[in-house]
């Protein structure tokens, strides 16, 4: 009898718990935490320095900085992932285990998205702390609807990042080749939207950014932005699977 | 030597594909619109001539070298690399469809904005669902200015219209041939088009979208008449003493723009959405101005720009038009011209600031500028019953400005001028409006004819507010009656001192620092153990 949870569950687990006796994972925190809180305290500083003015702050710095912040951060989380396995030559071991390769990539995925819900966990103090200060309160669906664009951001990019750990057995190769993927997904493809006049619209679906502040961050939910991630944490898990796969018989 | 030749015929059929690839993204580019190439029908040659040279090459490749096809494809590798071709194609095609059926059905699933402020009005959407045929929008948004609201806005339009509303955005600045041809005159403008004819909205908002799109649905023929006979600007003369700029504007705005000469013609015609007197160089006679006046009284609409008195052929003579104005109006043209320290020529006087609760200027965010322009002063005395009289444009209650009565300054030319006691201090009225609650007339005052012409209309804000003007006056801005839900008035309440600072040791030093301290713990837990 195949228990594919259990499986993909025990790798999770292991990834997980991996990412704290990992100093690059200590490191990928703090910088999170330090630019959002900076970013935060300063909202918050100069909102109480125009408060005669009426504006009125929202969680959108928050969320936009953390998204930011993965682009820079994911690579780092993910390098080790599979380029580690291949270059110790634990792979081969991975490979003759009861396990499928769907399952080994779906578990590294999903023990490195554990660690960054961890992380989006404790950057909740901050709409906590707003809602406290706002009368009668922050927008909570707009809210929930940025911290589950951020959830969708942060898998998208792991998956991503997971596939291209794969295709490597060099940590330092795979960060970069991911940073690139990433900075291209989240800045790059969405560019020349403001130049084309045709076409424009093509770019602007391929553009992370318009999914994640223009409706999810906007307080929406659109079946686009739902199939748009889903369909790179897809082809990031695909990509992996599949190089994984030709390992048993390159 | 001999045995090279398969290869080479690898390697054609190498480059083949990848020329095929290429050409495939073309056609890719072509087929979404992204790129259209001088001649077409290369590309589709280019991808069948690279084609057939993929076959070519690995048929010429099978005659020469047979064994070595027999051992690949009996091979464990092309077995298990044929396995893995089909995944990645099934695999592909499934994430591309998926994605194309996605972006071609937009559709919103929730919106959980408290006040539902994505959502378009019930109104909004009925008038969507119902359009007749396609309704093009084009946003002329330069990236200066965030068009984000617009983008989703026209966004849910777009996927509430049942294929019949398009959208798309364009630069003003890098487009002004297309710009001015659409009429545009300044930044933010939404220009919708259906069967040839074309509406403009001023701004991204379902109200005044919905407005611009009942005025494209219900076209109705809308006059303006220019009046002549007294050395006004003229509509279709270029320069200083041209309103071709804002007759053509007009036009594009599907108002039909006309001169009348009331000496001539002795009365308003019945289609006059609205008067236009636009610097007048003679005063009007007793009749005229009580011909305008009547008609004013009965509804109509009327735009004096009078410049200061000694840039025209007044002299002494009286100014019957003023004088009414003033009487049966509220608004008085003060004799003086605005001296403004504001900017750079302090007898260029700058509009800063504008009234919030006229739709003319509510939505105005640039500067006006009025070269000579003379004061206005709202006397709230009229002869008719009850009117709302608003202040349109003021210069800055931080420049300086004041109305200098002294216009023997302007004769000469190193003159200096200052505020006087008999001079009015700033900040000065540059543009009134009166409405007659009862009666409904409307009547704009300037005092300036020179900021509309062809030499100021694309100066600034100056294009917009006289074309605001007009809309105002000829009923443009009807009232649609539209359902949005109220926003959530949200205060922030400041915290205190301690509580300030609390929150910035809290969010830079005390977050970070425990994940800083946790990785420090771990470290330091594993040296320990070895």
């Amino acid at each position: 009898m195949r228990y594919p949870m259990r499986n993909i569950w025990t790798i999770a687990k292991r990834e997980y718990n991996h990412y704290f006796i990992s100093p690059v994972a200590y490191v990928v925190a703090f910088a999170i935490l330090l630019v959002i809180g900076l970013i935060f305290a300063l909202v918050v500083y100069s909102s109480a320095d125009n408060a005669l003015y009426g504006g009125v702050p929202d969680i959108g710095p928050v969320t936009g900085s953390f998204a930011f912040m993965l682009v820079l951060s994911v690579p780092a989380l993910t390098m080790r992932l599979l380029a580690d396995e291949n270059r110790m030559g634990t792979m081969e071991l991975l490979l003759t285990a009861p396990l499928r390769d769907s399952e080994l990539i779906v578990g590294k995925w999903l023990g490195s998205l554990l660690f960054a819900l961890t992380i989006i966990a404790v950057s909740f103090v901050y709409p906590v702390v707003l809602n406290s200060l706002i009368e009668p309160g922050i927008d909570q669906g707009a809210m929930i609807t940025a911290y589950l664009g951020l959830i969708l951001v942060a898998a998208a990019f792991l998956a991503v990042g997971v596939g291209i750990s794969s295709l490597f057995s060099n940590q330092v190769a795979a960060f970069f080749a991911t940073m690139v993927a990433l900075v291209i997904l989240w800045w790059l493809l969405g560019f020349p939207a403001n130049y084309v006049q045709k076409g424009a619209e093509v770019f602007r679906y391929l553009d992370m950014q318009s999914h994640f502040y223009n409706s999810l961050g906007s307080g929406m939910i659109n079946v686009t932005d739902l199939v748009y991630f889903f369909s790179l944490i897809a082809i990031g898990l695909f990509t992996g699977t599949l190089a994984v796969e030709t390992r048993r018989w390159r | 030597m001999k045995k090279n030749y398969p290869i080479i015929s690898l390697y054609v059929s190498l480059a083949a594909f990848i020329a095929l690839a290429l050409t495939l993204l073309t056609r890719g580019a072509m087929a979404l619109g992204i790129f259209t190439p001088a001649k077409p029908e290369t590309i589709d040659l280019a991808l069948l001539i690279s084609g057939a040279l993929v076959i070519l090459g690995l048929a010429v490749y099978a005659i020469l070298a047979p064994d070595s096809v027999r051992i690949f494809l009996g091979g464990r590798q092309a077995r298990y690399g044929s396995n893995a071709l089909v995944m990645v194609l099934a695999f592909t095609g499934i994430v591309l469809v998926t994605n194309y059926l996605a972006f071609k059905n937009p559709k919103t699933l929730v919106d959980m904005t408290e006040d539902k402020s994505n959502t378009l009005a019930p109104e909004m959407a009925k008038t969507l669902q119902e359009l007749p045929s396609k309704m093009t929008a084009v946003g002329y948004f330069s990236p200066e200015i965030q068009r984000d609201q617009a983008e989703q806005l026209l966004s849910n339009m777009k996927n509430k219209s049942q294929g019949n509303f398009d959208y798309r955005f364009a630069d003003p600045v890098a487009n002004p041939v297309q710009a001015k041809s659409d009429g545009v005159t300044g930044d933010g403008k939404i220009v919708l088009e259906m069967s040839g004819r074309k509406e403009i909205a001023d701004y991204a908002d379902q109200t005044e979208l919905l407005r611009a799109m009942n005025r494209l649905l219900n076209p109705e023929a809308r006059a303006v008449y220019f009046l002549a006979g007294h050395g006004e600007l003229n509509i279709e003369e270029s320069g200083q003493a041209g309103l071709s700029r804002a007759s053509e504007t007009l036009t594009s705005k599907n108002y039909t723009v006309k001169t009348l000469n009331l000496l001539a013609d002795n009365a308003i015609p019945q289609d006059a959405r609205a008067v236009i007197v636009a610097g007048p160089q003679q005063p009007l006679t007793a009749n005229e101005v009580k011909l305008l006046m009547d008609y004013t009284l009965r509804g109509g609409a009327l735009i004096v720009m009078e410049g200061p008195v000694p840039l025209t052929d007044f002299g002494d003579k009286p100014d019957p038009l003023a004088d009414s104005l003033d009487r049966v109006w509220g608004i008085r043209l003060r004799n003086d011209f605005v001296v403004d320290q504001a900017g750079t020529n302090p007898l260029q006087a700058i509009g800063a600031k504008y009234s919030s609760a006229s739709p003319a200027t509510n939505a105005m965010a640039l500067l006006t500028i009025f070269p000579m322009a003379r004061s206005i002063e709202l006397t709230q005395k009229t002869d008719q019953g009850p009117i709302t009289l608003t202040s349109l444009v003021e210069t800055s209650p931080s420049s300086q400005a004041w109305g200098e009565t002294d216009f023997s300054s302007l004769e000469q030319s190193n003159a200096t001028v200052s505020l006087d006691p008999e001079d009015t201090p700033g900040p000065l009225t540059l543009a009134a409006s009166a409405e007659s609650i009862k009666d409904k007339g409307r009547v704009i005052v300037f005092g300036n004819a020179i900021f509309a012409s062809d030499e100021g209309f694309d100066a600034y804000g100056n294009g917009d507010l006289f074309i605001n003007a007009v809309d105002w006056c000829a009923g443009a801005d009807a009232p649609v009656d539209i359902t949005v839900t109220p926003p959530t008035q949200r205060v922030f309440m400041p915290p205190s001192q301690l509580q300030m600072i609390a929150i910035i040791f809290g969010s830079i030093c005390v977050l970070p620092g425990l994940a800083l301290g946790a990785g420090a713990f771990a470290w330091l837990s594993r040296q320990r153990r070895g």
